[in-house]
């Protein structure tokens, strides 16, 4: 777990990173002990290249837990480097949210909720 | 080697008067036990779980039995597709000679189900999706509909569909949680609010009590008690994920490798098929199955549905007891979608049998389209 625990603490500076082999150049998210393609472990976090969209999203009305979230929020799918999905939050105006549109990396929360816009 | 086939199965719905799930699983064992001449003592397999840690062994105290042969595998909805097959090769290789699979829940008496889904504190789940506000599973299947309204082209008003549907189908059947009330029209499923978009509440499943049980045994005690036989003919199992973000296509699920995989199995094809029992724990659950059986193109399947294709004396009668949309869904549906298919395959039925089938295709699915099993039956003339 500690590996996990690791990555929320490294992405709270500001950089959404996820795992290059470096003997097969794939890349994987979430973090794991070993390259599940090539089962290599030679590991680097690097934060992502090309571009993130939105693959699709979700208008959340109905709390899951009323303490921690208070709907209307947006829930995205997010594709990143064509071959890493992120489930996330939009911090977007709804008429600003469709399926294709490129998004940033904003920031992950104190509670752990990493936000693209 | 011995053979072994499905003999009765039975569902349970104690919708007015709350049970335990000890009690609803033993009211329908009991009662095929008592169809077949048999006993609970006469059962040395058994396979359920969700009841406890040590499921089968809970269960199987309960009834007062020793079983020589267990399983509690934990594949969420389509664990029971698998535990059928399993028992039917545990008979086969002379494990056990009876054996029940049984399913209970009291999930909505006890109010055991929570809006935020099942958490556990040290999966990647809860670090990486759980962490960040969705319903679950609702906003993951939502998220699956959103991209086929981009993708296949369909709408709210396509998946509406699918409940009216079922609820058609729930209106003959009894022990269905919306029995007595009426057919539900497009409109009503769009009216009924959105939950997580695009998804209403009406594209849900319930949220229901429920179980029931099938008996398997050796061809031999088959035989010699007069026993109707349905034969497994066909089985396929594929476990793809649990992470949403690893599910490795969000339209065309693992079902289209275990459909295809139990036919060939089977020796089959889709025609051969007179009846389809499909988990729909959502409307776009059924939508994206279909389409990955290889049925038709997603926008023909809405297009069949509306033309009574899918229908009880339609080409190919679809979730015929009213389905988890409006029929019974206890949290895991596939043992439901199980005995529906046998007790139809039984012409057990007065008001919603379909015309003397002989063959039956079962999917279901556990998670959000992580484990999948196709199953194949035919019974025994």
């Amino acid at each position: 777990m500690d590996i996990w625990e690791d990555w929320l603490e490294l992405v709270k500076k500001g950089n959404f990173t996820i795992q290059i082999c470096i003997d097969c150049n794939k890349s994987q998210f979430y973090p794991r002990s070993f390259c599940q393609f090539c089962n290599g472990k030679n590991l680097e976090l690097v934060s992502y290249k090309d571009q993130a969209h939105i693959y699709s999203f979700t208008e959340i009305l109905r709390s899951p837990n009323p303490e921690k979230f208070t709907p209307p929020y947006f829930i995205g799918l997010v594709e990143i480097d064509n071959a890493i999905k992120v489930i996330c939050q939009l911090n977007l105006n709804k008429d600003e949210i469709s399926i294709g549109k490129p998004v940033k990396f904003k920031e992950l929360t104190n509670d752990g909720i990493i936000i693209f816009h | 080697m011995n053979s072994a086939s499905i003999n009765f199965a039975a569902d349970n719905t104690p919708f007015d008067e709350p049970k335990s799930i000890y009690e609803i699983q033993a009211e329908s064992i009991l009662e095929i036990l008592n169809k077949a001449g048999l006993q609970t003592k006469d059962i040395d397999g058994l396979a359920t779980n969700g009841v406890e840690r040590f499921s089968s062994v809970g269960m199987s105290e309960y009834l007062g039995i020793k079983p020589k042969w267990s399983e509690s595998s934990f594949l969420g909805g389509s664990s029971y597709l698998t535990f059928i097959k399993r028992a039917i090769e545990a008979v086969e290789l002379g494990y056990c000679n009876v054996a029940i699979v049984s399913y209970g829940s009291n999930q909505r008496s006890a109010k055991s189900r929570k809006l935020g889904g099942v958490i556990e504190d040290h999966t990647p789940q809860k670090y990486f999706e759980y962490s960040q506000g969705i319903l679950s599973p609702l906003s993951l299947y939502a998220l699956v509909a959103q991209r086929a309204f981009h993708e296949w082209e369909i709408n709210s008003e396509d998946l509406a569909e699918i409940a009216v549907l079922a609820r058609k189908h729930a209106l003959l059947n009894e022990k269905a949680f919306t029995f007595g009330k009426k057919e539900l029209s497009v409109d009503e499923v769009i009216d009924s609010g959105v939950i997580s978009s695009p998804l209403h509440k009406l594209d849900c499943c319930l949220v229901t009590d429920g179980g029931g049980a099938v008996l398997i045994t050796n061809d031999d005690i088959s035989k010699s008690l007069n026993l109707p036989q349905i034969k497994v003919k066909g089985f396929s199992q594929l476990d793809t994920h649990i992470s949403y973000s690893q599910m490795p296509n969000y339209l065309i699920t693992g079902a289209e490798h275990t459909s295809k995989q139990s036919l060939v199995d089977a020796k089959m094809k889709l025609d051969d098929i007179d009846m389809l029992q499909v988990y729909d724990s959502f409307t776009i659950t059924v939508l994206s199955t279909l389409a990955s059986i290889g049925l038709d193109q997603p926008k023909n399947i809405i297009e069949k549905i509306k033309s009574g294709y899918f229908s009880l004396d339609g080409e190919l009668p679809l979730n015929t007891s009213g389905g988890g949309l409006s029929y019974c869904h206890p949290g895991m549906l596939g043992l439901l979608l199980t005995i529906e298919a046998v007790n139809q395959l039984s012409n057990n039925f007065d008001n919603r049998q379909i015309d003397n089938p002989s063959t039956a295709l079962i999917h279901a699915t556990g998670g959000v389209f992580s484990t999948h099993a196709t199953m194949v039956l035919e019974k025994v003339m």
